[in-house]
């Protein structure tokens, strides 16, 4: 079975954003008003912001302070968090290394947002809502497990998401491939931010394939995670700039 | 065997349970006021979302859970007062145990509503009980809480049956029927005969026991909610006997001023609740302050020392940040109730204070808080250095002597004292609980530092939540004695034996 | 460094705590335990028969 692994180059991201606003299309994520956003509540699953989020007072006053920008989707742990406080199973790891989200059972306790140390998980605070013209363009996939919602379709209010590796276009290219009667090939598959990435920083794969892109850069020296040492064992790398 | 019952021990046990009077109404009434807008609010929460909360990312909890554990911490009340006074044999706990019991029980069911309340999803709770995974601490804390749950409610009931079946024999003729029922059904065939009477103290005996491990657990593993995240500020390992060291500590506090709200409601109580239980818990009290802020000063000075990069934040906003009103606040609380305490243990004699010396005492309280607000509340004006420092002098100088000034009313008031005290106790521990969830919260590793202060729903339900627990207090001590009328009379024997 | 899954015995501890719905029968069976118990503890002390059937109103001393 596949271990799928997103790896992002820092040294060629712009901080374009344009990750984000693919994710957002793709995933159908609810939009909310300039108030909400300040208060916190705005969902992007996949978020650009610059590190270091807080500027310890030795790294300087701003504007001189050494700062660059991360863009941040999953981290999709191998040891995570918030699966392990899950109490009834909403999220959990599949057998290729994704930890996918199931709205249809989730209690909206909230257990899994605060165990996340990467804080890469949203609520829905509100019924989703899309302002004017943006329903029209919603992504119409929708991936059902088991009679369960876990695709891109809008939740409903009071439950958990985030990003799953857009884990409906691997359902979708393995369709295709059997349809076609023939092997479905790693490649097939991306997510819509590594689609989408104009700087061509984003890489995706599979990281049990020695051969794999992925796997070949995750043993570059530049190679590292978000906090590494928080015991969760974050599966997205990063390539750090320098 | 001569009845150590007498006519008036009926009159004032008995008969108020019978008369539905305005001052029954009057309270019911305005417990109904003060908990229905809460009700409202909670019913538009449901239809529109937790977006009517101040809960953000990543503040993901707030209020109902500080509730949630403080209303969990409350209920250790009942187990430790009752089972291990029991155990030990102590025989002023006689008057009490019954209030006690029954505020774990109450303050346990009212512990589970903020659950419920806080879920995005209510209506999917049935999932807890389909699809629960031992893995999830929340599914340890259930478990734990449910348990919990039956058995003090199974030892209240036990202590309650020969109650029972003496109210079901002193029912008066003009009672209503069903009430009459009620207690017959209810009291199982109690007859009280030495057969039953044995098998009822073992069981109570036991029942005890198996409490006080079910006690520590529920308190320890609401810790682990915390403790087992990677968090900073609760990945303490001590955080479970801090939780149940706070646990006790405030229900004590719930439990003096239970007991005091049930002797003003009916003055006869007063002749079985006397001083004698108000000092000798108020011992245990001081005790468990003195725990508690050996607790306090570890889990602080541990972490000040140690300046881990990811940690620190969390504890330096509880230090001198925005957290450090309340922090700050919460000690001083604790500090106040202390001195009142130990205040209340050196007069042999109460003497009326001198009236100038209670004057400045009232006065000095005053300045007090004034200062203390000017501080919290970060006045650009009086951020100067040089202003601050003196503010922070002035505020440690009047409370000082509010205390000192105040020390002689203290003394010559037990119980408004112990209640004064006990209000203080359960505010700054509530105070403790918010100081343990919200600078985590708000300061998270990698996300920017937001805020949180409780909106109307949150403070609405919280009223509610307390006007629910009492209530169910006071509903309750209408259908049954709030004294326990079979240890009271058990006690006057023992007293009689020993030569009293 | 991670626990060694490999072995049976974690293998088996995996599927407990992560298996849904082993949790709810756990506890489950807890709480029914622990009515049952109540449950019986009750019968047990009112079904006391007693030679003399003078009711007490409270505990013998002894």
């Amino acid at each position: 079975m596949a271990n799928w692994c997103m790896v992002i180059d820092l040294e060629k991201c712009v901080a374009c954003q344009g990750c984000s606003i693919a994710c957002r299309m793709e995933n159908n994520t609810p939009v909310v008003s300039p108030e909400e956003a300040k208060n916190g509540r705005a969902i992007r699953w996949n978020d650009v912001f610059p590190l270091p989020v807080h500027i310890a007072p030795e790294q300087g006053e701003y504007p001189n302070v050494k700062t660059h920008y991360a863009t941040r989707p999953c981290m999709h742990c191998e040891n995570a968090p918030c699966v392990k406080t899950c109490p009834v199973q909403a999220t959990y790891i599949d057998e290729e290394g994704i930890v996918r989200q199931n709205y249809d059972r989730c209690i909206g306790c909230r257990f899994c947002t605060v165990s996340c140390p990467y804080g890469v998980r949203y609520f829905n605070w509100y019924a989703p809502q899309w302002e004017g013209t943006l329903e029209e363009h919603l992504n119409p996939d929708k991936l059902s497990v088991n009679g369960s919602l876990e695709g891109p379709a809008p939740r409903p209010v009071g439950v958990v998401e985030k990003c799953t590796y857009c884990v409906h276009r691997l359902v979708k290219a393995r369709e295709r491939a059997d349809a076609e009667g023939r092997e479905f090939r790693a490649d097939e598959y991306m997510p819509a931010c590594v689609q989408t990435c104009t700087g061509k920083a984003r890489y995706f794969g599979d990281l049990d394939d020695p051969d794999s892109t992925v796997s070949q850069l995750s043993k570059s020296l530049r190679a590292t995670h978000l906090l590494e040492d928080s015991g969760a064992h974050p599966k997205t790398l990063y390539l750090a700039e320098g | 065997m001569q009845p150590i019952l007498t006519a008036q021990d009926r009159e004032n046990l008995v008969s108020p349970l019978f008369k539905f009077d305005r001052q029954f109404w009057m309270t019911i009434a305005a417990l109904l006021v003060v908990t229905l807008p809460g009700l409202v609010l909670y019913v538009r929460q449901l239809f529109l979302g937790l977006g009517v909360t101040d809960l953000n990312r990543p503040v993901f909890w707030g209020a109902y859970l500080v509730n949630f554990i403080f209303l969990i911490g409350i209920s250790m009340a009942g187990t430790v007062i009752s089972a291990v006074l029991h155990l030990l044999h102590v025989e002023w706990r006689r008057p009490i145990t019954r209030i006690a019991e029954s505020l774990t029980v109450f303050g346990l069911m009212t512990a589970g509503l903020q659950i419920i309340m806080d879920m995005g999803r209510p209506d999917r709770l049935i999932n807890t009980l389909l699809y629960g995974r031992l893995q999830a601490p929340l599914m340890w804390d259930i478990a734990s809480l449910t348990l919990y749950l039956l058995t003090a409610s199974f030892a209240l009931y036990l202590q309650l049956l020969p109650d029972i079946a003496f109210m079901r024999d002193s029912t008066p003729a003009n009672a209503p029927t069903w009430r009459k029922k009620l207690y017959s059904t209810l009291s199982l065939g109690w007859r009280g005969n030495k057969e039953q009477w044995a098998r009822l103290e073992k069981a109570i005996t036991a029942v005890s026991v198996i409490l006080i491990p079910i006690g520590v657990s529920l308190h320890t593993v609401t810790s682990w909610l915390f403790s087992t995240t990677v968090q900073p500020g609760w990945k303490s390992t001590i955080l479970g006997p801090y939780f149940v060291v706070g646990a006790i500590y405030s229900g004590m506090g719930l439990l003096f001023i239970a007991v005091a709200f049930a002797t003003q409601y009916n003055h006869h109580l007063k002749g079985y609740i006397t001083d004698t239980f108000y000092k000798n818990l108020g011992w245990i009290f001081i005790v468990m302050s003195f725990v508690w802020f050996y607790f306090t000063l570890n889990e602080t000075l541990v972490v000040t020392t140690e300046q881990e990069t990811l940690e620190f934040p969390v504890m330096a906003a509880k230090l001198f940040g925005e957290f450090a009103p309340a922090f700050w606040g919460m000690n001083l609380l604790m500090v106040a109730t202390t001195w009142i305490l130990i205040a209340l243990k050196l007069s042999a004699k109460p003497r009326k204070n001198p009236l100038f010396k209670t004057a400045t005492g009232v006065v000095m309280t005053v300045l007090a808080v004034v200062t203390f607000l000017a501080l919290a509340l970060n006045f650009p004006a009086l951020s100067e250095p040089f202003v601050e420092l003196g503010l922070l002098i002035a505020f440690i100088v009047f409370f000082i002597l509010a205390l000192l000034g105040l020390t002689g009313w203290f003394q010559a008031h037990l119980i408004p004292s112990t209640v004064i005290a006990s209000a203080f106790v359960l505010f700054g521990m509530w105070l403790e609980r918010w100081n343990i969830l919200m600078p985590t919260l708000t300061h998270a590793r990698i996300i920017p530092y937001t805020t949180y202060f409780p909106t109307v729903t949150e403070i609405a339900l919280t009223i509610s939540t307390f006007g629910i627990l009492t209530l169910i207090f006071v509903v309750f001590y209408k259908f049954f004695p709030s004294v326990s009328i079979w240890e009271v009379e058990a006690g006057r024997a023992v007293e009689m034996k020993n030569g009293g | 460094m991670n626990f060694p899954m490999e072995k049976p015995l974690f293998q088996f501890f995996y599927w407990l705590v992560n298996t849904p719905g082993i949790g709810s029968v756990v506890i489950g069976l807890l709480v029914g335990a622990a009515v049952t118990i109540f449950f019986l503890t009750l019968r047990w002390i009112v079904s006391a028969k007693n030679e003399s059937e003078e009711a007490l109103p409270f505990p013998p001393q002894h």
